[in-house]
């Protein structure tokens, strides 16, 4: 099998490592397909590996008595699995894959020796774990101070973001999940949204029609984690198509 | 053997219906009561939404597979319950 490149990779993580650190991760990467609703992890057991998704994005979720809310997404900008970079081995959150894709995984274990070799490889995946905190903790103040129709406005311009495709596959019901809010909430912010023409709902399918009046409607919701992963990495989370 | 069925939870708000494209699977018509509940009990307590000038201009109209208006559900009914 010919050796994976690293000018092949579209992990934003994996392209930005130095030749040298990638020549210590290189022989594990392994590559594998991520399926709609896979579990990358579950709450509470070892997490076995770190995933750099190449395409597709994975959520972040809690559960909880009331349900399953997500909180915090991956695309091709980051890594799932951010506890392993900070010597946990496991999480009370769930990891499970949002929008199909293609990825490279490594052991944790075989990460964790890379990053105890190399302080240039823990550095920069320990700058991505600080861009994922401020991510979490705008997910936390966009559920305690904006109305459902702005979370619905941010979580559709961060899938954007990731998906790089204006028509986005999406269930209302999937949607409660990510929001934590019951399904006719969804049902009816969808409805205002495409009322104003930002986005057109069919069954099963989102389509962003006007990213700029998006953006407004989310308010400050959005924006502020991904001017942190741009000041941090100096490229942004959305790439130029 | 238990029967389930797909109800849809359809808002009606200040004369305008709002379909549920998806539904939810029931056992029963006892059963849409107390999701119709639960769910009006959510949106009005512990939801914020800008479009709407009150949840209390809501109502839901549950329809099953076939299209029957099975329960007529006003959210004002969240108060009389609690």
């Amino acid at each position: 099998m010919a050796q994976l490149q690293q000018s092949s990779i579209r992990n934003r993580l994996l392209a930005s490592l130095s030749c040298d650190d990638f020549a210590l991760v290189q022989p594990h990467l392994e590559a594998v397909t991520l399926g709609v609703r896979e579990h990358l992890f579950r709450a509470e057991q070892k997490i076995t590996h770190v995933t750099f998704p190449e395409y597709g994005i994975a959520s972040i979720v809690a559960d909880t008595e009331e349900g399953r809310f997500e909180v915090g997404m991956v695309g091709s900008e980051g890594l799932v699995g951010t506890a392993v970079v900070l010597g946990v081995d496991r999480t009370p959150h769930t990891c499970m894959v949002q929008a199909a894709g293609e990825a490279f995984r490594i052991g944790a274990d075989e990460l964790q020796a890379a990053m105890d070799h190399s302080a240039t490889l823990r550095a920069l995946l320990l700058r991505f774990v600080h861009t994922f905190i401020v991510q979490v903790s705008q997910t936390a103040y966009a559920n305690a101070g904006y109305s459902i129709e702005d979370r619905l406005a941010r979580w559709l311009l961060m899938t954007h973001d990731r998906l790089e495709k204006d028509d986005m596959p999406v269930t209302h019901e999937f949607l409660s999940v990510m929001l934590g809010t019951r399904r006719p909430g969804v049902t009816l912010a969808v409805q205002m949204l495409e009322g104003t023409g930002v986005i057109r709902a069919t069954r099963g399918h989102v389509t962003v029609r006007d990213r700029e009046k998006l953006e407004q409607i989310a308010g400050q919701a959005y924006g502020f984690a991904e001017k942190e992963y741009s000041n941090v990495f100096q490229f942004p989370i959305k790439r130029d198509r | 053997m238990r029967w389930i069925v797909r109800y849809f939870m359809n808002v009606r708000y200040r004369g305008r219906l709002i379909p549920d494209p998806d539904g939810d699977e029931l056992e029963n018509e006892e059963a849409v009561q107390g999701h119709a509940l639960a769910n009006a009990y959510d949106l009005v307590f512990h939801t914020r939404m800008d479009s709407l000038r009150s949840w209390f201009d809501c109502s839901f109209e549950v329809t099953d597979e076939s299209g029957i208006t099975v329960l007529v559900m006003p959210f004002g009914e969240v108060v009389s319950e609690t």
